[in-house]
């Protein structure tokens, strides 16, 4: 700015809209706009856009706040979220998820956490593509487990991360094959495991890891349970109409696998 | 709802106001709140009184709001297309602001003079509050209000708000 009392600034006329300014230099720059009707014209133009801004946005401030807003302030989810692990442990989780998970395993609804909406969009992907192709009798898959391999390679040359469809006989299922799935952050993995009574569980792996917060499970709807979790390198959910400690077990059993492919 | 949980609240109907002024589509803007109360609640040590709670709270706002456009900015752009003009449909689906001029006008300016005008001249944010908020002097402040305020008298006073949108 000018030393140059007398001078007034395009900065000078922000402040006197804004009523930045001092007395002194406010009764300087009203002495100038009854000489100068460019800028008078200037500031009321500034008040005007101020007045209309204002008065387009108004509704916005008048809108009910949703509930889920407020819901946050008062450590309430807004969601059926729970913490499927410990704090603790699930730091663990990245280190050891052999046998410790099982056991690790604590479900509360006490220590609720929230998800955010990089989290909330992962989960609903995941039972989105649950629900649209785990029902699918004929055309679940696009490659069958009998193509265990190529299958492997494929989703791993796609996702640009390696990609293990992992062994769950322990929890009673066979991998049926799996798809790929386009999202708008890019390609993601589809397993589909049946049990014996043809029951199907699905995996939902990202090479987005870092989009989840460790130990956290969301229930989307009644009828179908994701929980979900990071590894090293992907995003993990398993989904099922299936109780959560049958989720949490198999997702203990996917960990295991993973775990054991990695060393190997 | 304890104290600080209610004089949060309290500021939601600015926050929303401000992140539907940015993105003008109103599920994005809520969702960019809900993360910014997310983030504001579990930091709630981290603000002490007498603090300015609404700068904190715009803080966190615009922090979150500069990350998500510098990863957007990594992902393809569509701008609606003339066609979808001509059928006379709303190009730009979940966008529920009114109609105004002036905002379609912000829309030319880049997103730095935006939030200026926005935090001091809709929301009544001190220069040093806004400054603190964006991160920059308060000069810097002035200067995007200058220049962003003679743009948008450029395009709102003579009629000639382009017709093209920012597509963000």
């Amino acid at each position: 700015m000018s030393n140059d009392p007398k001078m007034v600034t395009l900065d000078d006329l922000q402040a006197y809209v804004d009523e930045e300014l001092t007395p002194e230099r406010r009764a300087e720059v009203e002495t100038h706009l009854a000489q100068s009707p460019d800028d008078a014209e200037r500031v009321s133009a500034y008040r005007r856009q101020n007045r209309s801004l204002r008065a387009a946005l108004a509704g916005v401030g008048n809108e009910a706040v949703p509930a889920s807003m407020l819901a946050v302030l008062q450590d309430r989810p807004p969601v059926r979220e729970i913490t499927w692990l410990p704090r603790v442990a699930a730091a663990f989780l990245f280190l050891a998820v052999g046998g410790a998970l099982g056991g690790a395993l604590g479900w509360g609804y006490d220590k609720l956490p929230f998800l955010d909406v990089a989290e909330k969009r992962f989960l609903r992907e995941a039972v989105a593509a649950h629900q649209i192709y785990a029902v699918d009798r004929r055309h679940a898959v696009e490659v069958a487990a009998i193509e265990r391999d190529y299958l492997q390679t494929w989703l791993t040359r796609r996702l640009g991360v390696p990609i293990m469809a992992p062994d769950l006989s322990e929890a009673g299922l066979n991998l049926l094959g799996g798809r790929l799935i386009s999202t708008v952050n890019g390609p993601a993995a589809l397993l589909v495991y049946e049990t014996a009574e043809g029951e199907r569980v699905t995996c939902y792996i990202t090479a987005e890891a870092k989009r989840l917060a460790p130990g956290k499970v969301f229930l989307e709807d009644e009828a179908t349970v994701a929980l979900a979790w990071p590894t090293s390198s992907l995003s993990y959910a398993v989904s099922g109409a299936a109780s959560r400690e049958r989720l949490a077990e198999i997702a203990g059993v996917v960990n295991r696998e993973l775990k054991q492919l990695e060393d190997g | 709802m304890d104290d600080l949980a209610t004089m949060i609240a309290a500021e939601i109907p600015a926050l929303r106001r401000y992140a539907r002024a940015l993105l003008r589509d109103a599920e994005r803007a809520d969702d960019l709140v809900q993360d910014c109360l997310l983030r504001a609640w579990s930091r709630r040590h981290l603000w002490r009184q007498p603090g300015n709670l609404r700068a904190w709270l715009f803080t966190i706002l615009h922090n979150l709001y500069a990350n998500q456009m510098r990863s957007l900015s990594r992902q393809p752009r569509f701008a609606p297309s003339e066609a979808a003009e001509h059928m006379g449909q709303n190009a730009r689906q979940g966008d529920q602001l009114e109609t105004s001029e002036v905002l379609d006008a912000m829309d030319n300016l880049n997103d730095d003079q935006r939030e200026a005008i926005l935090l001091v001249g809709v929301e009544g944010l001190r220069y040093e509050e806004a400054a603190a908020v964006l991160g920059v002097p308060v000069g810097t402040v002035m200067s995007r209000l200058s220049r962003g305020r003679e743009r948008l008298r450029e395009l709102t006073d003579r009629g000639n708000v382009p017709p093209i949108r920012r597509v963000k």
